[in-house]
């Protein structure tokens, strides 16, 4: 028998037994008997050196047409022994707990509010939180014993186990304007996340300890439109694009003029309903142009700078938002809670 | 503060309503919250005409009525009402509650049916309004009064009260007259002040009293004037209407005239029973240390030299711009009066009402800083209804003591300044007009290229410097009226230092990389119990709060370790049991962080605090597994990848905050010998303490000395084109040998060509001999130039079996 016709009857074994193999282990068998390295077809592969030199290549030619064949009906013949195994392929199992970690709601909120910052440009920078009280109320225009200081209810720290005398955490972010005036150079741009306390009762609406984001700019022509512009652009794209920013004047001794900012009912839009308790406005900052006793008191000059500040609660705006109602939540860190956001 | 709306509208007529006075006021910074409704007692209440009035056969007492309450239909339109009072008679004026209308006992009006007549509502008597205790028969009103008018005007308290939360920077709008001044600033109106006259007689007051201040720091003014025959009794219904509806309740008229004088102007008067005063003189001085003194409540206080005595010479008779003396009240026998006006230092009266525990109207509006110069309208005004309302005769004149008057301030404002810090230009014209309006005086009226010059009247200590006057033109104009701008996108060349940015940015790749790997975020409050803090670090230094809110919060924590087991606590008290926690956050301790000045606030130090605890989710395919010491450790090698930080070393360490035997300090740094955390489980005891009762693994990392430990780059590494080889090895160790070190041992006598030798099983059991354990390894080998020959990896791993032999007596088990 000529090679070629070799070839093609073992070609047709192989077919006849592949078509009869009735589990992939069988059609393994075949394949080793027929393509393995001492199957049928390598082994005619070997006589072909011994073959005169005008017939080597047809028959190479056709055992390599011959292996890719086979090949092919090799792995079309597992694959229908795969579908057919179907049965036991269960596809509701749950699948592997790759379970991802939530930030946070409180850090993740100050991340969101100091990335718009950043978009435009401002610097993030942190302060102490123990702090003294000149960065704390004298260097932010608070005369000693003056009833300003009534509106922020403070914790003194008691001078002992080596802690110096004087020394206060501190009630707003603000100890950063002074903080950061102190070693730069203006134009100043910055945005100040952090932790302030409060010397209040613990209850669902206030805790003695929250978070504050402060956000300043200090320049040659900072103006209170500037101050507008950044708070209504900042509104916008937090909340939503057709938020509206209503502007109280207000009180801040580290600011003149001063005003607290309401925003349009995030639900309501200003009609009026349970979570702005039908005022159609909800408090959300204060803010001002910086005090020139401020600027006076870090060596700047008020006459050729100005600047604006203003200051947002974080706990505040994190309830808005996710209409949280009870403040404790967020410092208890029951993950039923903290697993929402 | 309170003040009725009806008074002001007297001062500034406006047409606003209560609501819309409030809003404009609010925005124009003179904060207004709330609006009572002062006639919403008498809601669906009206005056009404009896048309008709019979008895009711089948009853002993009740009547049927028809009554007319609308003016349009009288007499023809009529609710019927079924009434038991004998009084009732066809013609009379009554008062009617209609269907709806709540009692002041909170009973609704309902539409009823007796005998078969309806009635549709109530004739009310005295008692039912709770005007009086008459209840014998109904109110019949005066026959002048309007078919259908509303009962609340009858009753005089036609009226809201206009509540405000002022800041303390405006003590001129803590009274009626202030608030009119604002209103009439914003609505152009002409204020109408009150006129005082007043007939004095002969007599002066200065034949009956002196005043001498001893301290003229605390009291720079001190004015007195004596009424005589004054008749202690109750006010009349205006006078008690105005104070109502301002919040204040009616004593009787002499004090009540008082408080009605301080609404009015601001300045707080305090009436004394002028028979203390028989040595002839008002002696204002500082009270001693130690001493006691007996307030209008009746409270004995202990006074020092930080409160201001009003005396006779001798007694203390007040305590001086806070609260009167028990001994020097008004009582129904009084019939002389001695009026006190007077202007106290502000912060000598925080100092003062501090010392006395006590903060009053009186002391409230003195420590803001009221109006020196108010002090003789004031207490001739109060003189004036004195004579009005209690029937008393004024002494002439009044006795002033004033010895350094203090004068209007002068302030300039340039209208181009008030153009750079606003933004928008406000013309000169419109400042000064805005300025007038609030009765600030423009000295140079007309002028056109200086400064505006402004006289600042004493009724505004707040306003001394030119930004001040900027607010004002500012609230009264409105930021609403300020263009929004865009000069907040300037650029600036603000930086952090070097070191700060890598420590920020360690911060945020340690945040993701926990989230990644499946920790939750908490947050800490920072403040701490200190006992607690005590028993997980004992004998560390706290730092305590002088006046805490309670015990719970009374220190700062000084380890993370606490915030983590409190959380711990709550979830697993809500059966949340299987935890892996972060925190990245501030500990507090004296003088920890000013080492690292650059990085940490002098007393603080950013941490890393991370505890697990329970298991893994279950999984089908891989069964069970625990959160334990190992997952934190897995934790290090994660973070360390990413942050590429240099190896972490475990060396034991005694923690009592750990179990003993499970407690090690992480060591780094380049000598690899710095402190830089701690890792362990958690003592059993601490967890008892925690009410946790399973096995809790924690670490805390310092976050400055971390940043330090960032590798730099290595930079690319070419990769291999060649294949690995795995080998397995199966062993027998003694419990004692440390598999962490003998990989080490694998991977250097290995060399170069291991590329990695893991751990894939451990286990001890029945197949394995006491005081063993039964370790699989696996070795992978790779060359980065070449195939390795399968003799050269034999080759290899058979001088790693010797190794292992020899150094740490293994056996090699056969599978």
């Amino acid at each position: 028998m000529s090679v070629l016709s070799q070839i093609e009857s073992l070609l047709a074994k192989a077919g006849a037994e592949l078509q009869s193999a009735a589990s992939a282990d069988e059609v393994e068998q075949v394949k080793v008997r027929y393509l393995g390295r001492k199957g049928e077809l390598p082994g005619i592969l070997k006589g072909v050196k011994d073959l005169p030199v005008e017939e080597r290549k047809p028959v190479g030619a056709a055992a390599n047409k011959a292996r890719v064949m086979l090949d092919g009906q090799v792995k079309a013949k597992l694959e229908s022994f795969d579908s057919s195994s179907d049965a036991d392929f269960d596809y509701t199992l749950p699948g592997s707990p790759l379970t991802v970690g939530r930030p946070h709601l409180l850090v993740r909120t100050m991340a969101d509010i100091a990335e718009i910052f950043s978009r435009k440009g401002f610097l993030v920078a942190n302060g102490p939180e123990i702090e003294s009280d000149r960065y704390n109320f004298g260097a932010l225009n608070f005369p000693p014993d003056h009833p300003a200081r009534d509106m922020q209810d403070t914790f003194y720290l008691r001078e002992a186990n080596g802690l110096p005398e004087g020394l206060l955490l501190r009630t707003h972010t603000s100890n950063v304007q002074v903080r950061q005036f102190e070693s730069r150079t203006p134009p100043v741009k910055i945005i100040a996340p952090g932790k302030v306390f409060r010397h209040e009762a613990v209850s669902s609406r206030a805790y003695c300890v929250f978070h504050q984001v402060e956000g300043f700019q200090v320049g040659t022509d900072i103006t209170l439109g500037d101050l507008k512009g950044v708070l209504l652009a900042f509104c916008q794209e937090y909340f939503a694009e057709n938020i509206e920013l209503r502007f109280r004047p207000s009180f801040f001794p580290f600011t003149e003029p001063s005003a607290e900012v309401d925003m349009s009912c995030l639900l309501c839009a200003g009609k009026g309903c349970s979570i702005c308790k039908y005022d159609g406005w909800l408090e959300i900052l204060g803010c001002g142009m910086i005090d020139p006793n401020v600027m006076s008191a870090v060596g700047y000059d008020p006459e050729v700078l100005s600047g604006y500040a203003f200051g947002m609660g974080v706990e505040r705006i994190a309830m808005l938002k996710h209409r949280i109602t009870d403040i404790r939540l967020f410092y208890e860190n029951d993950l039923r809670f903290l697993r929402q956001f | 503060m309170k003040i009725s709306y009806n008074w002001v509208r007297d001062i500034a007529p406006v047409d606003w309503s209560p609501e819309e006075m409030a809003h404009r006021l609010t925005l124009a910074g003179t904060a207004c919250e709330t609006v009572i409704d002062l006639s919403a007692r008498f809601a669906k209440m009206v005056v009404g005409r009896v048309e008709s009035c019979v008895a009711i056969e089948k009853s002993d007492h009740l009547r049927h009525a028809s009554v007319s309450i609308d003016k349009e239909s009288a007499g023809k339109e009529t609710l019927s009402i079924i009434c038991g009072a004998p009084n009732v008679a066809a013609g009379q004026l009554v008062a009617v509650a209609q269907v709806g209308a709540v009692m002041p006992d909170g009973m609704k009006i309902e539409r009823r049916k007796m005998f078969g007549i309806a009635s549709e509502g109530m004739i009310l008597s005295e008692r039912e309004l709770e005007l009086s205790d008459e209840h014998e028969g109904i109110i019949v009103l005066p026959e002048n009064l309007e078919v259908g008018a509303p009962l609340a005007t009858v009753f005089g308290v036609d009226d809201y009260t206009l509540e405000f939360e002022l800041t303390p920077n405006r003590p001129d709008s803590m009274c009626a007259i202030g608030i009119a001044r604002d209103v009439a600033a914003l609505s152009g109106c002409t204020m109408n002040r009150p006129e005082i006259s007043l007939t004095e007689s002969s007599e002066k007051s200065s034949d009956i009293i002196q005043v001498e201040i001893e301290d003229t720091e605390f009291c720079p003014r001190y004015a007195a004037r004596v009424i005589r025959g004054v008749k202690v009794g109750p006010s009349p219904a205006w006078l008690r209407d105005r104070l109502v509806a301002s919040g204040q309740s009616s004593i009787n008229n002499v004090v009540d005239v008082t408080n009605y004088v301080m609404l009015e102007f601001g300045q707080p008067l305090h009436a004394f029973d002028l028979s203390r005063f028989d040595s002839g003189k008002v002696v204002v001085k500082r009270a001693k240390a130690k001493e006691k003194f007996v307030t209008l409540d009746e409270i004995e206080r202990e006074v020092d030299e930080s409160v201001l005595m009003i005396t006779n010479g001798s007694d203390y008779l007040a305590a001086g711009g806070v609260m009167g003396g028990l001994n020097s009240s008004i009582t129904d026998d009084t019939t002389d009066v001695l009026l006190e006006a007077a202007y106290f230092d502000p912060s000598s009266i925080r100092k003062s009402k501090r010392t006395l525990g006590l903060s009053t109207d009186s002391s409230a509006r003195f420590e803001r800083g009221i109006d020196p110069n108010i002090t003789i309208i004031a207490i001739d005004r109060a003189a004036q209804l004195l004579a009005e309302v209690a029937g008393g005769e004024p002494l002439a004149g009044v006795v002033d003591n004033y010895p350094k008057p203090i004068e209007p301030l002068l302030v300039d404002l340039r209208p181009e300044r008030c153009h750079q810090i606003l933004g928008v230009e406000v013309k000169r014209p419109e400042i000064e007009k805005i300025l007038s309006g609030l009765e600030l005086g423009i000295a140079n009226p007309g002028a056109k290229t200086e400064a505006i010059s402004v006289k600042v009247p004493t009724f505004r200590p707040d306003i001394t410097r030119e930004i001040d006057l900027i607010e004002e033109v500012t609230r009264i104009l409105g930021f609403d009226n300020i263009p929004t701008t865009k000069g907040y996108l300037a650029a600036t060349d603000n930086r952090k230092t070097e070191a700060v940015e890598i420590q920020d940015d360690l911060v945020s790749t340690l945040w993701q990389t926990l989230l990644g790997v499946g920790f939750n975020e908490i947050c800490g409050s920072g403040l701490a119990d200190g006992r607690l803090l005590e028993l997980i670090d004992p004998g560390e230094p706290q730092i305590v709060v002088a006046n805490p809110i309670s015990d719970e919060f009374g220190s700062m924590r000084n380890s993370l370790a606490y915030s983590l087991l409190n959380a711990a606590r709550v979830n697993v008290t809500h059966q949340t049991v299987d935890l892996q926690l972060f925190e990245l956050g501030n500990i507090y301790a004296p003088g920890i962080g000013k080492k690292d000045n650059v990085l940490n606030a002098d007393h603080e130090r950013m941490r890393l605090g991370v505890l697990v605890t329970g298991q893994l989710q279950p999984h089908w395919k891989t069964g069970r597994d625990n959160l334990d010491f190992y997952t934190l450790k897995g934790v290090i090698d994660s973070l360390r990848g990413e942050a590429r930080l240099a190896e972490l070393k475990l060396v034991p360490a005694k923690y009592p905050v750990f179990q003993s035997g499970q407690s090690f300090e992480l060591r780094g740094g380049v000598k690899k010998d710095k402190v830089v955390g701690r890792i362990g489980n958690v003592s059993s005891k601490l967890l008892k303490r925690f009410d946790i009762k399973q096995s809790v693994s924690l670490m805390e990392l310092d976050i400055a000395e971390l940043s330090r430990m960032i590798q730099p780059g290595r930079g690319y590494q070419a990769l291999s084109k060649f294949p690995a080889s795995d080998r397995d090895l199966s062993l027998l160790l003694d419990e004692s040998v440390l598999v962490g070190e003998m990989l080490k041992g694998v991977e250097r006598v290995g060399g170069e060509l291991v590329e990695k030798a893991v751990v894939f099983d451990l286990f001890r059991g029945k197949q394995v001999p006491e005081g063993k354990k039964s370790v699989a390894i696996s070795v992978r080998y790779r060359s980065a130039n070449k195939s390795l020959e399968s003799s050269e990896v034999d080759g290899l791993q058979q001088k790693i079996i010797v190794y292992l032999k020899q150094e740490f007596k293994a056996e090699i088990r056969e599978k």
